[in-house]
């Protein structure tokens, strides 16, 4: 029942989301069509293998920027709600005095935000791998699928922060604004750590899910794979402890 | 299904609050019998709703113990909120759906839900169940919790202000409700209040807690029957003499017992310490509430100005 009404609250935003998901191919076909014109090549005309592979992975890079940035959105509005926004508009005591955990409650609407978030994730790139198999007019690289599971850490990334921003502020403007926030403070510290360690070698660079985008399949990538989405997962078992301790 | 009307339904012991440097519950120690209908009485700030929050597992005690329907608050929270309604003093559900909508959600929780119940009690409250929640009413809104706790099917229903801000009829409907389809049933009905006539109309017994403390817990047939003011005249009066005496005030050469029991013998007593007036008033609820609460209008309004002196009273 929990799920039915975090449903009827979101149908509308969750259309939506899959429409920017669609959307998305379309920056992604206009840049690589660019490419393959640039070439010589007429689009859906077939070219050389190496040709279409470097198109490909032109393709992965602007769909990878395209569908990060947007995915990243979509968790931060996925994840914000939950016990946090009930806390806010006054219903929590209601919810909260049903005869299910708290645990239940905090999970349950993680596990529909994942969902959202893979909704998203698939739709962006269906429709992106379609056009540009249609721009292209060769089969993709397998390292392809790498993007699913690194678009949907991307969106778990963003639910968590915000989903635990909005829990302990109990307030999703304050849950979103905070997940922003920190967000925008975190990646500059990034790009700073990463300046003074290559270029000064000083300190240790910050580690941040863009490495994520590096899409070379080894066991370094699978290991930041893990890494983050232990992470996503952690905010959520963070967030959990507030709302198991939380007085309403 | 109906709990047994022999069982507690709601024990306390100790049950204490503190909030920074507020005391909301005191050391409280509260028995409901299975089957009642408890009036819980307090002003506003009293502590009535710490009470009910700790209850149902709002929030965390901070001494104390206390058991809903036999488990342990805290421990066994989720088997308390299984046989446990509840309407909360603030009516804020969710303004999109609608009391349909909102029927369908809360009925996904209890495997004992009622829709005979629902569809009954929606009729008979004429629910409007297809408009908004959040276009409803205020009397409406309260009409839907009613509602939702009662297709429940519940052992016990906690009821936190439910008739606050509402017109007499709607009022008079919900009690009616309350009395007749859910205590006739051999239901627990633990409602707070203010609102001391409706009180009086439905409850078999009343707790009145004032400042985090229960000052007193007793049956409201024993508070018709047997409670009683005595104001004596005269100097040199005791304070309190036995632990029927639920409180005394001094006003000029006037002294005020609430005794609850025995109060022609207590009358009798005062007289051979030297009251030279002594004269016994029964006590309606409101008038009982204004005795032990008012303490500080009663001390301010006195010559003496002494402090009220209180005993806590078990029926």
């Amino acid at each position: 029942m929990y799920y039915w009404r975090i449903w009827r609250e979101n149908r509308v935003r969750f259309f939506a989301l899959l429409i920017v998901g669609l959307v998305t191919c379309w920056p992604v076909s206009v840049i690589v069509s660019a490419d393959v014109v640039a070439a010589g090549y007429e689009v859906g005309q077939v070219p050389p293998a190496e040709l279409a592979s470097r198109f490909w992975g032109h393709g992965m890079e602007v769909l990878g920027i395209a569908a990060g940035i947007a995915v990243y959105i979509v968790g931060l509005l996925a994840g914000s709600g939950g016990i946090g926004e009930e806390v806010e508009r006054g219903s929590a005591a209601f919810l909260l005095t049903r005869p299910r955990s708290r645990g239940y409650f905090v999970w349950s609407f993680w596990l529909t935000g994942s969902l959202q978030v893979i909704a998203f994730t698939l739709t962006a790139m269906l429709s992106s791998y379609a056009v540009l198999f249609y721009d292209i007019g060769r089969p993709g690289p397998w390292n392809f699928l790498l993007l699913a599971p690194v678009l949907t850490i991307t969106g778990l990334l963003g639910i968590g922060l915000v989903y635990l921003f909005t829990t302990a502020s109990r307030t999703t403007k304050n849950g979103v604004g905070g997940g922003v926030a920190f967000t925008v403070l975190y990646l500059a510290l990034g790009f700073v750590t990463y300046v003074l360690h290559h270029k000064y070698r000083i300190g240790f660079r910050l580690p941040t899910p863009l490495a994520l985008y590096d899409l070379n399949w080894n066991a370094a990538l699978a290991g930041t794979m893990l890494g983050w989405l232990a992470v996503s997962v952690a905010l959520v078992g963070v967030s959990h402890c507030i709302v198991a301790r939380l007085e309403v | 299904m109906t709990a047994t009307t022999t069982d507690t339904a709601i024990h306390t012991e100790g049950l204490t609050k503190i909030y920074g440097e507020l005391r909301a519950l005191d050391g409280m120690t509260l028995h409901v019998a299975g089957g009642s209908v408890y009036g819980f009485l307090g002003r506003n700030g009293a502590g009535k709703t710490t009470t009910i929050r700790l209850l149902l597992g709002l929030a965390r005690p901070t001494a104390g113990s206390a058991h809903v329907l036999g488990r342990e608050i805290g421990t066994q929270q989720l088997e308390i909120l299984e046989r446990t309604a509840f309407v909360p003093e603030r009516k804020v559900l969710y303004d999109h759906l609608t009391p349909h909508e909102l029927v369908h959600f809360t009925s996904g929780f209890y495997p004992r839900w009622s829709h005979e119940a629902v569809e009954k009690y929606a009729r008979i409250l004429d629910i409007p169940m297809k408009q908004k929640f959040g276009k409803l009413s205020h009397g409406n809104r309260t009409k839907v919790c009613i509602l939702l706790a009662l297709g429940q099917n519940a052992d016990l229903l906690i009821l936190d202000e439910p008739t606050i801000g509402l017109d007499p009829v709607i009022t008079d409907n919900m009690l009616r409700v309350l009395l007749e389809e859910q205590a006739s049933q051999g239901r627990t009905v633990f409602f707070s209040s203010h609102q001391l006539a409706e009180v009086e109309q439905i409850a078999d017994w009343i707790g009145i807690l004032d400042q985090g403390k229960l000052l007193l817990e007793a049956r409201l047939e024993d508070i018709r029957s047997e409670y009683r003011v005595v104001v004596a005249g005269g100097n040199g009066l005791p304070a309190a003499t036995s632990a029927q005496v639920l409180s005394v005030s001094r006003s000029g050469a006037f002294t005020r017992y609430v005794v609850s029991s025995g109060a022609e013998a207590f009358a009798a007593g005062l007289r051979e310490h030297g009251a030279a007036s002594v004269e016994v008033f029964p006590l309606n609820l409101r008038e009982l509430f204004l005795e032990i609460v008012r303490k500080e209008e009663l001390c301010t309004t006195g010559e003496s100005g002494e402090k009220t002196e209180y005993a806590s009273s078990r029926s």
